[in-house]
């Protein structure tokens, strides 16, 4: 069953592993990124380093959305990590296994037209659009970097952003 | 997750012990990952102090807040450890020593649910940190670039 997915630019590190995957039992882990489904060092870099009793799954987007109905039927509790919100979006819009799912909202890292939210979380307006769009879609979105936090809601940070 | 609730009555403690900054560098690194942790304290060595001194931090904070107490030790039979191993014979609470302190040790330690032993989530952040450990150079890379294959997804 899928259980999360959490966007995070950094994908699969430490917080991910130590909060996520270890706090909710995960057994396999499905990222879906355009980017880095086509890259095979990252591929086998992120292969090298996850746990051996973990599986790790990497597809581009229209791969990631086809597999979603296999992955949630697998006895294994799984999550979905996507690097930004675009690709959390389309995840979200593109397939009705997701609905009501936890978007979780870690990590974005700074840019030009980013609002800084938290130490690890920096947001553009488009990117606050676009996780609206996913709570209109049904998703529950929450946002914190580890799960010993309180979870924020879009409404919690639109208070303290501008 | 492990919230743990202090009500005055401490559960635990989970106690990180090195020679120079170690155990500091330790508990920051585990504050970044999994955020604040009140079981957790941090005692070490400068050049210029006794390594009596870790004993007599321990040993105190024992006395003052009896709970069942994890340490981990930088390094077996350093002299960091040859003082704390002794705390292992108390009778009044369990005191577990673990050396070879790394990270996956502690955050295995600090991140499973206190409702499950001490003892057992020691022994689990043994594996953890042996499990921690690994060797890669550009034969082995190169392999694994070789291999990749994506099964039943």
């Amino acid at each position: 069953m899928i259980k999360l997915i959490r966007m995070d630019d950094r994908l699969l590190h430490g917080q991910v592993m130590a909060n996520w995957v270890n706090g909710l039992n995960i057994g396999g882990v499905l990222i879906v990124s355009d980017a880095v489904a086509k890259d095979d060092m990252r591929k086998m870099a992120l292969n090298l380093a996850k746990p051996s009793s973990m599986k790790l799954f990497i597809k581009n987007m229209a791969e990631g959305i086809a597999a979603l109905e296999k992955l949630n039927g697998f006895s294994y509790n799984s999550m979905i990590l996507t690097e930004n919100a675009k690709d959390t979006l389309a995840l979200v819009e593109g397939s009705p296994v997701l609905s009501g799912i936890t978007v979780n909202i870690g990590g974005q890292r700074p840019g030009e037209d980013r609002h800084r939210v938290s130490d690890t979380l920096c947001l553009s307006d488009e990117d606050i659009g676009m996780i609206r769009k996913m709570e209109d879609l049904g998703a529950k979105v929450e946002i914190r970097k580890l799960s010993s936090e309180r979870a924020k809601t879009l409404a919690d940070i639109m208070k303290d952003i501008k | 997750m492990p919230k743990v609730e202090f009500g005055g009555d401490f559960i635990e403690h989970i106690i990180f012990t090195s020679h120079g900054s170690l155990a500091e560098g330790m508990l920051s690194a585990v504050k970044l990952i999994l955020g604040e942790d009140e079981r957790i304290r941090a005692y070490s060595l400068s050049v210029y102090e006794s390594p009596m001194i870790i004993a007599e931090k321990v040993g105190e904070l024992l006395a003052e807040k009896p709970a069942p107490t994890a340490i981990l030790c930088d390094i077996t039979s350093g002299s960091v450890h040859n003082n704390l191993i002794e705390f292992c014979s108390r009778t009044d609470m369990e005191v577990i020593v673990m050396t070879g302190m790394n990270l996956a040790m502690a955050i295995d330690l600090v991140s499973k649910p206190s409702s499950v032993p001490l003892r057992q989530r020691c022994e689990e952040a043994i594996q953890a940190a042996h499990e921690g450990i690994a060797f890669f150079d550009r034969d082995i890379v190169e392999k694994a670039l070789h291999n990749q294959c994506y099964d039943e997804l």
